[in-house]
């Protein structure tokens, strides 16, 4: 025991005397000052979130909480929010596609840090937090089942009517069946919609409103999981504090690999920030499994068979979210026109939008394979070989620029992502299925 | 520096978030000039990846306002090959004073803004460069 102790000692002292410059990196001031701005202690307080009043109600986080690993949510009564949102997976499914229902078309991505993001979804669907969340719920692939069901849930439910409540007011009574039949719903079989079309406006928005709180206190959940300190960030406290070797808390090849994810390799263009996205949305080229199937470019295959479409990605979610009765113009948002320039000034130019998908944060992203909005990577050292020698892109514009880094620099950078990893800053209660 | 635009040069210091301010001139020649246009952000420092407004001003080669001017603004990161993360507009608040509203640049690096201004029958392009 005694000899398998000293191992890593004996490890340590050796790398010490081979490659002690490395560890103890020399940063530059233009280097630390990008450092600073990576680092968590950077991260601002939550930005507040107009549109929903009850975004920072820690009574809306408590029925959040229940709502999302709520799993009669569903058309099976299977399917929670944290079915593809897990917690002990870094709020991912480690899916490329995940499966609800039926199968998604796009990877689930994690939730840690998601609250400081002004637009959802990997396209931009959404606008706000709360109305991101409903849109699995009435997607038939995802939850499966619609706002009629879950107002009845809501209503049925005593802890819930409770809860309920108190945040929102008095519950409409909903035992009417001529008035609000079960069938009916916006979404789903055209018998479905034609009902829900036949029900009175007033009716329609009772139970619609009653939707959009349940999307609000889940928001108001999801607003808890703000990201905590990852190996990188207590090393560059150690740098800040004047230990040019970071209590040695990363390696030779993770140091060098931040290195160059600041420098060379130009990662902090687009993943700047503490929570390493711009929360921006780039074309990056990543493959689109529609266009990789086999005689997707052959016009006589389409004779007989339906051309798959391929994911336009921004442009169709700028234009929807734009559409959406739950943006922040619309009559559920609680905010005013002034709160809500991300919408009145969203680009949404074919040139600018074609293609091109949100920047996902880098934290906890070793723990979140597989990679990009289908997980068409299955490891970050595919994503990294991807953006070292980018392709044409299979729709708009591809904007990154080669890079031309050694597989060892590669190696480095990848090495480098690990150590940001972390669980979110919260207590262990908010992490688990709570006692109903 | 500073001859054809002679943008107002309002940004201190703070290393990323400092714009170095290039005159590159735009599409006119310094001895073509129609219009002088001098602009201000309206958060400083000019803030990395937030939405804000610029104030701008347009005068005439001799110092007068030009007013009713139809601007368009556009701009963009040359390198690669993208535009801006949002569509910003140009409103007149009064005596050769507009406001751009919802500009925003999301990525550090070398963006240009590109400005086209008709008044009077009379039309002009200018750019400018900004490196965050």
């Amino acid at each position: 025991m005694t000899r398998l102790r000293t191992g890593p000692y004996l490890l340590s002292l050796l790398l010490s005397i081979t490659a002690p410059s490395s560890i103890t990196a020399a940063w530059s001031p233009s280097e630390l000052s990008l450092l600073r701005l990576q680092w968590l202690g950077s991260l601002p307080p939550l930005p507040a979130d107009p549109s929903n009043r009850v975004a920072d109600d820690p009574r809306a986080a408590e029925f959040g909480r229940r709502l999302f690993f709520d799993r009669r949510l569903s058309a099976n009564g299977e399917v929670a929010c944290a079915s593809c949102h897990i917690p002990g997976k870094s709020f991912t499914d480690g899916l490329a596609r995940s499966r609800g229902v039926g199968e998604t078309k796009r990877s689930a991505p994690t939730l840690i840090g998601a609250a400081y993001a002004p637009w959802y979804f990997w396209d931009g669907r959404s606008d706000s937090l709360w109305s991101q969340a409903l849109g699995p719920l009435e997607s038939p692939v995802e939850h499966g089942g619609n706002r009629l069901q879950y107002a009845r849930l809501i209503r049925n439910d005593p802890v819930y009517s409770d809860h309920y409540e108190t945040l929102f007011g008095p519950l409409p009574d909903l035992s009417d069946r001529q008035r609000f039949p079960d069938g009916a719903s916006p979404v789903g079989t055209d018998a479905a919609i034609a009902e829900w079309r036949g029900m009175a406006e007033v009716d329609r928005k009772a139970v619609t409103r009653i939707f959009v709180n349940v999307g609000k206190a889940v928001a108001a959940y999801q607003r808890k999981l703000v990201p905590g300190l990852a190996r990188f960030d207590r090393y560059l406290e150690k740098v800040f504090q004047g230990d040019p070797s970071g209590g040695g808390l990363m390696s030779t090849d993770e140091v060098a690999g931040l290195k160059l994810f600041v420098g060379k390799a130009m990662c902090v263009t687009c993943h700047m920030g503490p929570l390493f996205t711009n929360h921006g949305f780039h074309n990056v080229g990543a493959p689109d499994p529609a266009m990789s199937k086999p005689g997707y470019r052959l016009p006589i295959v389409h004779l007989f068979i339906e051309k798959p479409e391929p994911d336009m990605g921004r442009y169709r979610g700028v234009r929807q979210s734009l559409a959406s009765e739950f943006n922040c113009l619309g009559e559920y948002s609680d905010a005013t026109k002034n709160d809500c320039s991300e919408l009145v000034f969203a680009n949404t130019r074919h040139q600018d939008t074609l293609g091109a998908f949100k920047v996902p944060t880098l934290r906890n992203v070793a723990d979140t394979a597989p990679y990009m909005h289908v997980g068409q990577f299955a490891t970050l050292g595919e994503v990294l070989r991807h953006y070292n020698a980018p392709p044409v892109a299979p729709s708009g514009r591809n904007e990154l620029i080669p890079l031309a880094l050694t597989d060892r620099e590669l190696n480095q950078l990848e090495a480098f992502l690990h150590s940001l990893s972390s669980p979110p800053a919260v207590s262990a209660e908010w992490l688990q299925i709570p006692d109903l | 520096m500073g001859t054809v635009d002679r943008m107002k040069r309002g940004l201190p210091g703070g290393l990323l978030f400092a714009c170095f301010f290039i005159a590159i001139g735009g599409h006119a020649q310094p001895n073509q000039e129609k219009f002088i246009v001098t602009y201000k952000s309206q958060v400083e420092p000019m803030p990395l990846n937030r939405i804000h407004s610029w104030r701008m001003r347009v005068e005439t080669t001799d110092g007068m306002p030009v007013t009713g001017a139809d601007i368009r603004v556009d701009g963009g990161m040359p390198a690669h090959g993208h535009g801006l993360p949002t569509q910003p507009v140009v409103r007149e608040i009064g005596e050769g004073n507009y406001l751009v509203e919802g500009l925003k640049f999301s990525m550090t690096g070398y963006w240009e803004m590109w400005f086209e201004i008709k008044a009077g029958g009379i039309s002009e392009k200018k750019k400018f460069a900004l490196d965050f």
